[in-house]
């Protein structure tokens, strides 16, 4: 049989090219690269600006970051510029519940103190009405127990108060704010009480009294308030030795105060 | 061997045809375990054994079918930008069934993302009949949009409508049609359809973003109408707290001002004009105050305002022309305005202000506002989120390549977005510095107009011996104002946050002494 070199060759070298196409469908397919870029190319295909020059450092020009209104701006209307806002805590047709810790500060021998409470309706932002409840006790200072055990001498209160119950006439006559460091804004109000009520002391009941109070208060929220108030309570009552007389009574109270329903508006 | 020669190649031509399609049975395996990962809700693995499977030399529909589940895997895991990148894939080069599998997720991964490039890319490929009844909604909505930017206002108002009416649809379709319809200054359309899209929005809190935009469109299209009343109503009801406030002040403004109460139009400005947005750029309300004051003849009040423009919005400008001027790669304008991206930030956090930029703060900030740039930022921070969530899922299992693989898409597209965002910055300071050469001429008018009155005023106070008392109040006790539920405080230069939003002014109109 006649042999044909070159047909034997080129079939030879077919072989060879088709097996190693077909190995190589067998390697890992495309780079991740690859096809991270041709999606890349796809999607910016109108393209961006990608020329990088080199920056011109300028000298700077001073510049203020902000704009600074001239200070003619912000004093000059002071007669012309006025602020009409909305109370931050209304009170108006609004119920207040309060509660706190009473003390009897001008009292040298006995510890006087107890609890408050108080619950006020609203009429106005200036007026309102409140009932007043307190209940007292008193113990013995760290003075007067020195003096019974060391210097053998005794003390007694002429007139220990123990509880009042008393409806009162409520006025708010200042109000302001206070920045509480740079951060937050406290509105409050100083307001005047007046009423009367009755006062039980240790030796005697429902003693007809005058109660006279002025405090502060601080709105927390809309609802929410802290209160100061310092009381005086004047009532004639039996004293131990069982005589008439005319006693005041001062009084300190911090607590908690709370509104509702809530505010109708933000 | 004829025979042997003619053998061997019938075997390499039959070899050739099958090399498309080599059966593995590891690979299918290997496919079916991913799936199984995929239904079990395990995305993880499923990504992980899918990754591979896409990789190796299976057959096309294998392939396929791991990237476009790959594709979801990564989507399920919140992963939306990775997964987008399979699933071009599969629209580049995938079948037909693929092609329009892919589509249908790919709509949604580009609306989520709200990413240009991807969404300019996936309307281009799509057809709504290809689409389901979800995707298509969004799809006319984004037709509609586009159409909106290329100044088609009919195309806009038939995609915006076939939107609607899709399952899909929703009120940004809604608030765009009503939009178009202001465009196109149809308010009596446009007034309809914002009133019902703030009754959908009526159980939201006061300070919801989109119950905002509702009652601003609202206001706005009231304004166009010159029903001036209402649109005043209307800015009223946007609360302190609520983002938009600060763009309502310069709007009811020009309200109250159209109306004819210009005394209630000067108070939303002297608002403005406090150190709280002192870092905003904003000469038109400048030029407004000077306006109204001159509407008023109070000549003496206009020249702080012009001389506050001079000295503040003068130089800022002339630096930012200066500094465009120069040769700036994208790379110094996206610094830029990262850098006030920055500050903002801390300004925020801590109440400081620390600016380490070249160009004005003021101006840079505002640009943030613009809503070609505002984009950009939030699609770089869901980028940026998207990277923290790959290596919180990827970095310490054994999938480090998909978390090589994702990163690298996340950081490409952080680069395209980059190089947007700087051209877009660029832009905007190119129109700021040709919008206030218009600013710049109105106050030299402003100027003369105010030389002219106080001139005139001079004479006729020479020539009636007029003295000053030129308040409303001025004969009233300020009870009048101390009404239950208000409090009362004057102005005396101090200035309280909670006071923004509560000045009055009681100026009178001196035009009438005349």
């Amino acid at each position: 049989m006649k042999k044909h070199p070159i047909l034997e060759g080129l079939i030879a070298a077919l072989l060879i090219l088709s097996s190693s196409h077909v190995f190589a469908q067998a390697e890992p397919a495309a780079e991740n690269d690859s096809e991270i870029q041709g999606v890349e190319k796809e999607l910016e295909k109108k393209g961006g600006d990608s020329d990088v020059i080199a920056p011109v450092k300028l000298a700077p020009l001073k510049v203020s970051p902000t704009v600074a209104f001239p200070e003619t701006i912000r004093n000059k209307t002071s007669s012309d510029t006025i602020i009409i806002q909305k109370n931050y805590m209304p009170k108006t047709e609004r119920m207040q519940v309060f509660g706190g810790l009473t003390l009897a500060p001008n009292d040298v021998f006995y510890k006087t103190m107890g609890l408050q409470f108080r619950a006020a309706y609203h009429f106005s932002e200036k007026w309102g009405a409140e009932f007043v409840g307190l209940f007292l006790s008193s113990s013995k200072s760290a003075e007067l127990r020195a003096l019974e055990d060391k210097q053998g001498y005794g003390a007694q209160t002429m007139v220990s108060p123990r509880s009042y119950l008393g409806l009162d006439a409520y006025f708010n006559s200042m109000y302001g704010k206070a920045a509480l460091n740079d951060r937050q804004i406290i509105p409050f109000e100083i307001y005047q009480t007046i009423g009367f009520g009755k006062m039980n002391t240790a030796v005697s009941n429902n003693a007809t009294a005058v109660h006279f109070g002025l405090g502060q208060m601080f709105s927390i929220s809309r609802s929410d308030a802290l209160r100061i108030d310092l009381s005086l309570i004047i009532y004639q009552s039996k004293d131990i030795n069982q005589l008439t007389q005319l006693t005041n009574t001062l009084l300190l109270t911090v607590g908690y105060g709370r509104f509702f329903p809530e505010a109708q508006y933000r | 061997m004829k025979k042997l020669r003619w053998t061997l190649l019938f075997l390499v031509f039959a070899v050739q045809a099958g090399a498309e399609a080599p059966a593995n049975p590891a690979i299918e395996r290997e496919l079916k375990q991913g799936l199984q990962f995929y239904n079990n809700k395990d995305y993880v693995h499923a990504a992980d054994t899918l990754f591979r499977v896409s990789k190796a030399p299976g057959t096309a529909q294998q392939r396929q079918q791991a990237q476009f589940f790959l594709g979801l895997s990564f989507y399920r895991m919140q992963m939306k930008q990775t997964a987008a990148f399979p699933l071009v894939q599969l629209v580049r080069e995938g079948s037909p069934e693929y092609k329009k599998k892919a589509l249908d997720v790919l709509v949604a991964i580009a609306d989520a993302l709200d990413e240009s490039s991807l969404l300019d890319y996936s309307l281009a490929k799509v057809t709504p009949e290809q689409l389901s009844e979800t995707a298509a909604g969004v799809v006319y909505f984004r037709f509609g949009e586009l159409a909106l930017k290329n100044g088609d206002t009919d195309k806009a108002i038939s995609w915006f409508r076939n939107s609607i009416a899709q399952k899909g649809g929703s009120e940004q379709a809604l608030y765009s049609l009503a939009i178009t319809h202001v465009m196109r200054k149809e308010v009596d359309r446009a007034i309809p359809l914002f009133t019902q899209l703030l009754d959908k929005y009526e159980k939201a809190p006061v300070t919801d973003r989109k119950k905002g935009m509702a009652i601003l469109g609202l206001a706005r299209a009231y304004y166009q109408a010159h029903k001036w009343p209402e649109a005043v109503d209307l800015y009223r009801r946007i609360p302190k707290d609520h983002p938009f406030y600060r763009e309502t002040l310069m709007e009811l403004s020009w309200s109250l001002f159209r109306n004819g109460k210009f005394r209630s139009a000067l108070s939303p400005l002297h608002t403005l004009h406090t150190p709280y947005y002192s870092s905003f750029y904003d000469p038109e309300s400048l030029l407004l105050h000077g306006i109204i004051l001159l509407f008023s003849c109070r000549f003496d009040e206009i020249p702080p305002l012009i001389t506050s423009f001079d000295e503040n919005y003068h130089p800022a400008v002339a630096k930012v022309q200066e500094w465009i001027q120069g040769s700036r790669s994208s790379q110094d304008y996206f610094v830029e305005i990262d850098k006030a991206y920055r500050t903002l930030n801390y300004m925020k956090k801590t109440g400081d202000l620390k600016v380490e930029a070249q160009l004005p703060f003021f101006i840079m900030r505002t640009l943030l506002d613009e809503g070609d740039v505002a984009i950009e930022v939030r699609y770089l921070d869901k980028l940026k989120k998207e990277k923290q969530l790959l290596q919180k899922t990827f970095a310490n299992g054994p999938q480090k390549k998909l978390l090589a693989y994702g990163l690298k898409i996340v950081d490409g597209r952080a680069k395209a977005s980059k190089t947007r965002m700087a051209l877009r910055v660029q832009e905007h300071l190119k129109n700021k510095v040709e919008e206030f050469g218009e600013f710049a001429t109105q106050f030299e008018f402003l100027k003369y107009e105010t030389l002219s009155g106080q001139r005139t005023q001079l004479k006729t106070k020479i020539a009636n011996n007029n003295t000053e008392g030129s308040s409303v109040d001025a004969q009233r006790s300020r009870e009048f104002y101390i009404q239950n539920g208000f409090r009362f405080w004057p102005f005396q230069g101090e200035f309280w946050r909670d006071e923004m939003g509560s000045y009055q002014y009681v100026g009178a109109n001196t035009c009438e002494r005349k």
